[in-house]
């Protein structure tokens, strides 16, 4: 695997910037400095600024990467550390699904505990421990929140 | 603010609700704070939401409890496993632990509660006497200067960088950017909503923290776990060691009492000054005392006193840091960028009208905090030895409940599925933000401050009719002008005399 260090976050920032300034230009209204706007700045401005730095910021950090040349690697992936990003890509995985059947059903109470069992069992602990803490955190927080201070997960 | 003022505050926060969130505040944060991995900010972060459903003052006390208690418990992992539960607490590692070894763990644990409090005590003391009288300056300012404060708070993103200042600025500018999304604050303009009516309001700072400190930091601690690693410190801490008497004598109190008091002073000066935190606050500190102490060559060793000092600076800060956010609305570290956040929420501008029309409020927070002090004290010493037992929870039992609380905790706030999505969002962003080596203090900074540079700003520009002379002209503006402009200079200076002197130094090694 090829070394980037800091080129993938020098291009993300590069790319964000770009797109603002995309944003800003192909918006009319969205002025950046105008005499004929109170005050001569536009609500473009900011943006503008924003979006020039982190262009410059995209730049510098795409040239360290290069002059790194593959001296510095953010993600070592020992062995180890490759299972560990399967579990936090499945974690996410698991918050997306949860916020999904959440969305579609509405049924809160219903998907949570689904999702911390799903979640336990992920990372390894016992059924009995699963059961136990699922079934705990889901009173805890329905006693609390819907309870308590009767919030109503309504998405 | 007269004493009758506060003494008024005091007697309002003597009701049974007031004491019970207080209560709760302090066992969430001693919990928290005790647990590697969880900080002050991620818990002050998840707990913030569940504030806005209660009484102004209930979850004022609560966030109080959790945030002094989560700073000194901080030392309970750092004395019992040398692991500091804050970055704050690594100093009390390098006498703490030591000193556990040779069988002085109650002491240590109680040199903790005991001059924690005592820190926190003369920082408060400092707070009320000296947050009116700057609060006084700031009825002076205008849209210009508010610009300038705001902008001198964003030029703290370089401090907050943690030396990585490209990475650093690059992050800040990506927070000013998200600021930007909403309406605009002068014409009303939709920017960045993509037709989206929840966007319209802006995002909201809480989800962001929640994302970045919470969910980000349960993915990265995920990502990071060594399983053998984890299983001996889990050994470790249940290893049994007597931990002996807990309170110092009253021959010792007296000895360690005075440095205690000046590294009090020390710490609430630093913790005035945005973004220096707990961590630089008790290593100039312990670091100061250790030149000065007859006994400083045991420092590092196993010395009580450096432990009382250590604990002392850490506390000592949180009423700095809350002079600086309550005054001029800048936030001293990310604590108090949360709570920032929360007072703007409950419809609060930090600043001369937090001494004028709210004071009240304010009395009370700062009565709020003398409380948190005390309920910590009694909480820390009482639970002093079971708090050992609180380690012996373990990782992936914590990660399940911050993961569901930060999704809870970030909708809970203004009823919104959005603010969950934004949240997820940023726990991606906060993980490879961690994984690629960046700070993500000055994206906070941006966000935070941004609106505040923007709106006041423009406004100045309105107001002088498009004349940027106008900041230069007025001469608050002018010297704040100065300060942001050293800021953004010193830093670099810095680093151009460093390479000057490796360059020197490597010429002479090659002659």
């Amino acid at each position: 695997m090829i070394k980037k260090g800091d080129t993938i976050p020098g291009i993300f920032s590069l790319a964000a910037g770009v797109f603002t300034l995309i944003y800003i230009f192909q918006n009319p209204k969205m002025v950046i400095v105008d005499e004929g706007v109170i005050g001569g700045v536009g609500p473009g401005f900011f943006p503008f600024i924003c979006s020039a730095a982190l262009i410059v910021c995209g730049l510098l950090l795409v040239l360290r990467g290069v002059k790194q040349n593959g001296t510095v690697d953010y993600f070592r992936l020992t062995k180890e550390r490759k299972e560990n990003l399967k579990t936090v890509g499945l974690l996410a995985l698991l918050i997306l699904l949860l916020l999904l059947a959440w969305k579609i059903s509405g049924l809160f109470f219903v998907c949570l505990p689904i999702y911390i069992f799903a979640v336990n069992r992920l990372l390894k602990r016992s059924v009995k421990f699963t059961i136990l803490f699922t079934v705990g955190m889901t009173a805890f927080i329905y006693v609390l929140f819907r309870m308590g201070f009767s919030i109503r997960f309504n998405p | 603010m007269t004493f009758e003022i506060f003494a008024s505050a005091f007697a309002e926060l003597l009701t049974p609700s007031v004491f019970f969130y207080l209560a709760v505040g302090v066992i969430l944060g001693t919990l928290i704070g005790a647990l590697p991995g969880l900080s002050a900010t991620m818990g002050v972060a998840l707990v913030t939401p569940i504030t806005f459903w209660l009484d102004k003052v209930d979850g004022f006390a609560m966030l109080m409890g959790l945030w002094n208690a989560a700073i000194f418990a901080g030392g309970i992992t750092a004395i019992l496993i040398n692991t500091p539960g804050t970055p704050a607490s690594i100093t009390q590692a390098w006498d703490g632990y030591p000193m556990y070894k040779e069988g002085k763990g109650g002491l240590a644990l109680g040199i903790n509660v005991v001059f924690s409090f005592i820190g926190g005590m003369i920082s408060i003391l400092l707070l009320i006497l000296l947050a009116s009288p700057i609060a006084d300056i700031t009825i002076k300012f205008g849209p210009a200067e508010y610009a300038m404060v705001a902008l001198f708070g964003m030029t703290m993103m370089i401090a907050v960088s943690n030396g990585k200042v490209l990475k650093g600025l690059m992050l800040g500018f990506l927070g000013l950017l998200l600021s930007t999304v909403g309406l605009c604050p002068i014409s009303g303009l939709q920017r960045f909503t993509f037709g989206r009516i929840d966007l319209q309001a802006g995002i909201s700072f809480i989800p962001v923290m929640i994302g970045l400190l919470g969910l980000g930091e349960v993915f990265y601690q995920i990502y990071d776990y060594n399983e053998q690693k984890a299983g001996q410190e889990m050994e470790a801490r249940k290893v049994s060691q007597a931990l002996g008497r807990i309170l110092p004598t009253a021959g010792e109190m007296k000895r360690w009492t005075p440095r205690c008091i000046i590294s009090g002073i020390a710490a609430t000066i630093i913790g005035a000054i945005p973004a220096a935190g707990g961590d630089i606050s008790a290593i100039i500190c312990w670091g100061n005392s250790k030149r000065f102490s007859k006994e400083g060559d045991k420092y590092g060793h196993g010395s009580a006193e450096g432990l009382a000092v250590s604990a002392t600076a850490n506390n000592g800060v949180i009423g700095g840091a809350m002079c600086t956010m309550l005054t001029l609305g800048i936030p001293g570290d990310a604590v108090t960028a949360v709570l920032l956040g929360s007072l703007m929420m409950y419809g609060m501008t930090p600043g001369h009208a937090m001494f004028s029309e709210q004071i009240g409020f304010t009395a009370q927070i700062m009565a709020l905090m003398v409380l948190a002090n005390l309920a910590f004290l009694v909480i820390g010493l009482a639970t002093a030895k079971v708090s050992a037992k609180l380690l012996n929870m373990s990782q992936p039992t914590v990660w399940v409940a911050v993961g569901a609380l930060c999704i809870i905790g970030s909708y809970c706030i203004n009823n919104s599925y959005m603010d969950v999505i934004v949240m997820f969002v940023m726990g991606i962003l906060g993980f490879f933000l961690k994984v690629y080596d960046f700070p993500s203090g000055p994206l906070v900074l941006g966000l935070l401050l941004g609106g505040t540079v923007e709106k006041n700003m423009r406004t100045a520009l309105v107001i002088s009719q498009g004349d940027w002379s106008y900041f230069i002209t007025r001469p608050i503006s002018l010297t704040l002008l100065v300060l942001i402009a050293a800021s953004f200079l010193f830093p670099v200076v810095q680093a151009v005399m460093k390479k000057k002197k490796k360059d020197g130094d490597m010429h002479e090694i090659r002659e």
